[in-house]
């Protein structure tokens, strides 16, 4: 995932990056192809409150449904020097039908 | 929370976020963006609800455990008191509610239960809403007119005097005075307390003392009700605030009173002053305090002469 500091570094804007791959970004594109349900947070940037309600916001979304019952969250790391683990991971599933 | 109120909140909020995101953070903007396509569409697809009215009845006491658990066998029958008192009224209200038998259209002043209520422990009721179908100027249901009542009786109660709660009684059924009695009676009976939100209104006992001698203050042998033939005449009336001053004929009572919601134009006795009349009131006293006088309708009242003109008060003066 990249970075805030790691936009800044290369002089890229959102817009920039976005050009790069565009379905990427697109919720809906994800969704239907890899059954994510994709949002972005930005990380590294200045904790004011536009980053601070935002991420409010997701934590409320995602940690109760809507019959206020608790969901919990996964934190997986994506450091590329896992990379080939998870691919090789991904080999030995069967794609879903 | 229902659905659709999730939606419509979780939308609210989007926006608000969508606002503070400048234009070229495109990314950080799509992901919001797509939530908001996303929860647009979903309430798109609901129907939004009609307003709901909410009372929470809550209790303190010995069958409750702080506002984690409640007596179970309290609970059904102290809530069905609370309903029978809820429908009593309304179909008082109605005009409908006689002295004994079933309490007619019961079911249509149904309260349902819909959560428990949060604080000390409690329920929430859902009140049934108005069968007219006028959205821009709804009117109150029985059910949720009969609640503001019995949060009234409550208040009065505890801290209002005698001739207060003669006027709160006086508007109510006298069967479904006894069954808001029930109530507050068995409650105190088992050493709890209560408290009644409404409509933006709340009122909670103090403590068991306040509810028990609010039970005494309503119970039937504290309140009379009855009717009372006196002849005289009007001396005035107000038909705004719905009023009257009335001199009986032997001079010896000057009644000011209430004249009942039944009386469709009030003004038009504002012809018959000076008229002599036998009026039968209806008379309701509370304690010790001063009766209050009520006249039902036009019915009740008898022209005392032949030529049915009556005579003019001046005659009555010397």
């Amino acid at each position: 995932m990249w970075s805030h500091s790691h936009f800044c570094r290369l002089r890229k804007t959102q817009a920039d990056v976005l050009a790069l791959n565009v379905p990427l970004f697109k919720h809906l594109h994800v969704k239907t192809t890899y059954k994510v349900d994709s949002y972005f947070q930005f990380l590294g940037k200045p904790s004011d409150e536009r980053f601070v309600s935002q991420t409010s916001y997701w934590n409320s979304m995602w940690s109760h449904t809507r019959h206020q019952e608790w969901k919990g969250f996964l934190e997986i790391g994506l450091d590329p020097a896992s990379d080939a683990d998870a691919r090789n991971y991904l080999a030995e599933l069967k794609p879903i039908i | 929370m229902d659905i659709y109120e999730s939606l419509s909140a979780d939308k609210k909020q989007l926006e608000v976020i969508l606002r503070e995101i400048p234009r070229d953070e495109v990314i950080e903007r799509s992901s919001f963006e797509a939530r908001l396509a996303r929860v647009t569409d979903e309430l798109a697809k609901l129907t939004p609800p009609a307003p709901v009215k909410m009372a929470s009845l809550t209790f303190r006491g010995a069958p409750v455990i702080g506002s984690r658990a409640i007596a179970a066998d309290f609970t059904a029958k102290v809530t069905s008191l609370f309903t029978d008192a809820v429908a009593a009224i309304a179909a008082g209200l109605q005009e409908n509610l006689k002295y004994m038998g079933k309490i007619p259209h019961k079911k249509d002043h149904r309260l349902f239960i819909t959560g428990t209520a949060v604080g000390s422990f409690g329920f929430e009721f859902e009140v049934p809403a108005s069968d007219t179908e006028d959205d821009l100027f709804p009117e109150s249901s029985p059910a949720a007119e009969a609640l503001d009542r019995l949060l009234k009786v409550f208040e009065i109660t505890s801290s209002g005097d005698d001739e207060e709660l003669a006027e709160v009684v006086d508007e109510i059924h006298p069967r479904a005075v006894k069954k808001i009695a029930e109530m507050l009676d068995y409650t105190a009976r088992e050493r709890a307390w209560c408290g009644l939100s409404f409509s933006g209104r709340s009122f909670r006992f103090r403590d068991h003392q306040q509810l028990e001698a609010a039970a005494v203050r309503i119970r039937e042998d504290n309140i009379k009700e009855d009717t009372e033939e006196i002849e005289g005449f009007f001396t005035g009336i107000l038909p705004k605030s719905r009023h009257f001053e009335f001199k009986s004929l032997n001079g010896k009572q000057d009644i000011k009173g209430r004249l009942s919601a039944d009386i469709e134009s009030p003004e038009q006795l504002n012809e018959q002053l000076s008229k002599a009349f036998k009026v039968k009131f209806d008379v309701v006293q509370v304690g010790q305090g001063r009766p209050k006088y009520t006249l039902a309708n036009l019915e009740r009242l008898i022209p005392m002469f032949a030529d049915r003109e009556g005579l003019a008060k001046e005659n009555f003066d010397a």
